[in-house]
């Protein structure tokens, strides 16, 4: 009788059992044998065994200034947001009357966030007659206009603030969390005499490490495939400097027709972003604690 | 019995929800913008007779009202001729149209005619991609009489006729004649120096002007083959110049005009995306030259200056070893497609025919077939005929045109605008920069193909 109510799981749910089997599962594999030959889309692949990651750990300039362009993004951007959306979530974390309409607010760059749209409203803004340099001149008297988005030291800044401008949806779970961290606690920190900062070290933050531990690892991963912003605000450039990863994938790919080397480059992101997120798994057991006590 | 049924709706609850979702995408946020399957001719691979509908597909590089809107009236006036031919075209601008090119090669779906460029060519011939249009020349649905070899030479590769030149085209260093006359500047000739053109640029400057942008590649390789020497080796497979002198003289210019500030910044040069928004066509440069101008763009800059725009060769064209000639885009029909002759025949009117040719009125580049320019000499505009006389002042100081760029270009250009930029903002001096583009240029040429 059971084996009837598996069956009929599977059934509902094959839809999109067959979509991800045809249009995920597949092009995996195929990626992963183009990934060992040479093809340049135009023609047949052919088998060349390891040289494409010989290439690319050898031979390709470009493929360190992609790894630093993005392992930069990842290490500061993930962090900065994380700590923006944990602090304006604790501040949300009161009876305000109109809490609803600030999550919302809040919350909304991240609906829009990853978009072109977007990207291309924020390389207006940063750019040469953009409003920042119309504010700083308006507001501060500083009359020498600066490209933003274009300077080798201020290009990845700007990424970077994109990316913590969408704090909005780290915000909503860390909000949740703090909700659920019983105010007994505090009141009785409180009694003890308890300062802000230790109650947050002692009592906010262990409690909140489930979410803190969820939020870190959709950050990495997340973080690790940007492409959008790095293609339509600076397109990789000054001279690289903003050349992420994948935005180097599609290049080579795309443009320069060498699909089995971006093929072989993205298996090569796919190993490392597991390999980050496994060493966070790994040390998870020593600073992230559930209520049950145990894992 | 229940838990059969069950089972059964279920079942059908399913398919139904698989069938329907069939029609959506996958949500993954892949954004392709153009519907480019519906068009696929009808089965039939044989001659069609003239009650049958045909469908061709068409794609076109450039994305402004202008371009689509020239293009779409000669299809109108085509399909009026041949009623039961449509032809529907797609655009895409700048690097996505060759980006697009290569997926839809890749899926076996190219175009019927496919517009490409004397830099793709060779590459989508030389991997069977395009069908050899030798065979339409010889029963004259292409006809090629009276013309010049000269124009139609740049498509044929390993002596077959891959495309046809659809106009042809120079570069060219737009002035600003107004500027120049009230800054009292004498208007470029063809004897024009780089030492004048330096001069002229500083009284721009004291006129509180700029006086033209950074050079891009296309510059250097004029500026080389002035020198004697050439971008690319004969073979394409290593850089054409031996001297890295060259490549750090050209720099070491550009640093002392960056240094007097009678050029744009970089940072201002970087974020320009359009024809449009050079300090050129802002009005807010005398020369337009550095950042590779085409002389069959003229519309579009004298529009943005709202008067006549002054063509100019490069300085140092004097004794014609730098410039060329270059057709400016070619036609082409795909190896697969299911009705090349009346691709061929498409491809004929939209070059050869009167009645393209008035309403292009040379935006494409200009026509070379002496009937067509008879007949449209009284519709030319101001514009085109000035085009047309530069154009017989660029043949008056030019040379042969390079071999089309190896495949490894693109990337190349990239890594030359990387090198430049590294140089321009004075992380590199210009004789390293010469080294390091010597080195990853030959790396991506010696690439095995």
């Amino acid at each position: 009788m059971r084996k009837y109510e598996t069956l009929q799981g599977y059934l509902y749910i094959s839809p999109w059992l067959i979509g991800f089997a045809l249009f995920t599962m597949a092009p995996m594999f195929v990626s992963l044998y183009l990934a060992f030959t040479r093809y340049d889309i135009l023609s047949s692949p052919q088998w060349i065994g390891f040289g494409n990651f010989k290439t690319m750990f050898t031979a390709d300039e470009r493929y360190w200034s992609a790894w630093k362009a993005t392992l930069t993004f990842v290490f500061v951007a993930i962090p900065l947001r994380l700590a923006f959306a944990l602090a304006v979530a604790m501040l949300l974390n009161t009876k305000l009357k109109l809490l609803g309409l600030f999550r919302a607010t809040f919350y909304l760059p991240t609906l829009i966030g990853g978009s072109v749209a977007v990207a291309i409203m924020w390389r207006q803004l940063f750019g040469t007659n953009g409003a920042l340099n119309s504010v700083l001149a308006a507001m501060f008297g500083v009359t020498e206009k600066v490209s933003w988005i274009t300077q080798p030291s201020t290009a990845m800044w700007t990424l970077i603030l994109l990316a913590v401008w969408q704090f909005g949806s780290a915000m909503l779970i860390f909000l949740a969390g703090l909700k659920q961290i019983p105010a007994s606690l505090y009141e009785a920190a409180d009694i003890d005499g308890a300062g802000r900062w230790h109650k947050f070290r002692k009592i906010t933050l262990p409690l909140l490490s489930p979410v803190l531990f969820f939020n870190l690892i959709m950050g990495i991963i997340n973080g690790f495939k940007v492409f959008t912003e790095g293609l339509i605000v600076t397109n990789g450039g000054p001279f690289d400097k903003t050349l992420f990863y994948v935005l180097y994938v599609y290049e080579k790919s795309f443009r320069y027709y060498e699909m089995g080397y971006g093929s072989a480059m993205a298996w090569v992101l796919l190993l490392t972003t597991a390999a980050f997120t496994l060493i966070v798994f790994a040390t998870s057991r020593s600073w992230v604690f559930y209520e049950s006590g145990r894992r | 019995m229940r838990k059969k049924t069950s089972l059964l709706g279920s079942a059908l609850l399913a398919t139904s929800v698989l069938i329907s979702g069939c029609g959506g995408s996958a949500g993954s946020g892949d954004s392709s913008a153009a519907p480019s399957g519906g068009a696929s001719s009808s089965a039939s691979a044989a001659p069609s007779d003239p009650g049958e509908k045909i469908t061709l597909r068409l794609t076109i590089w450039g994305s402004s009202p202008m371009t689509i809107g020239k293009n779409d009236a000669v299809i109108k006036k085509f399909e009026e001729l041949h009623p039961n031919i449509k032809i529907e075209s797609e655009n895409y601008a700048g690097d996505v149209y060759f980006d697009k090119l290569s997926v839809m090669a890749a899926s076996n779906n190219l175009p019927d005619i496919i517009r490409i460029d004397y830099g793709n060519i060779q590459n989508y011939a030389s991997k069977n991609l395009l069908l050899p249009l030798d065979p339409f020349v010889e029963d004259k649905t292409i006809n090629l009489d009276g013309i010049d070899p000269v124009h139609t030479e740049g498509g044929r590769i390993d002596g077959d006729l891959y495309g046809l030149n659809i106009g042809n085209n120079a570069p060219v260093m737009f002035y600003n004649p107004k500027m120049l006359e009230e800054a009292g500047i004498a208007a470029p000739t063809p004897d024009y120096t780089w030492e004048q053109y330096e001069k002229d640029m500083e009284t721009l400057q004291g006129k509180g002007l700029l006086g033209d942008t950074h050079m891009g590649m296309q510059v250097f390789a004029v500026w080389l083959r002035q020198q004697g020497a050439k971008l690319y080796g004969e073979a394409g497979d290593k850089l054409g110049y031996e001297d890295d002198k060259l490549f750090s003289d050209f720099f070491d210019i550009q640093l002392r005009w960056q240094k007097k500030g009678i050029i744009s910044p970089l940072g201002t040069e970087l974020e320009i995306k359009g024809l449009e928004d050079g300090p050129f066509a802002k009005g807010q440069a005398g020369f337009g030259a550095g950042l590779g101008y085409w002389s069959n763009q003229a519309d579009v800059f004298v529009e943005a200056l709202g008067g006549p725009v002054g063509y100019a060769l490069y300085p140092g064209s004097g004794d014609g070893k730098g410039m060329y000639i270059k057709p400016s885009f070619f036609h082409s029909i795909a190896k697969n497609s299911k009705h090349p002759k009346e691709a061929a025949q498409f491809i004929e009117f939209y070059t050869n025919s009167l009645e393209a040719g008035r309403e292009l009125n040379g935006y494409f580049g200009i026509p070379y077939k002496q009937e067509v320019i008879d007949g449209m000499q009284d519709i030319l505009t101001d514009t085109q005929k000035s085009i047309i006389a530069y154009l017989e002042t660029v043949r008056q100081h030019s040379s042969k045109i390079d071999n089309p760029e190896p495949a490894g270009h693109s990337e190349i250009q990239k890594l030359f605008k990387n090198v430049s930029d590294e140089i321009f903002f004075e992380k590199i001096t210009p004789a390293d920069g010469a080294a390091k583009f010597r080195e990853l240029a030959n790396a991506v040429l010696g690439k095995p193909k």
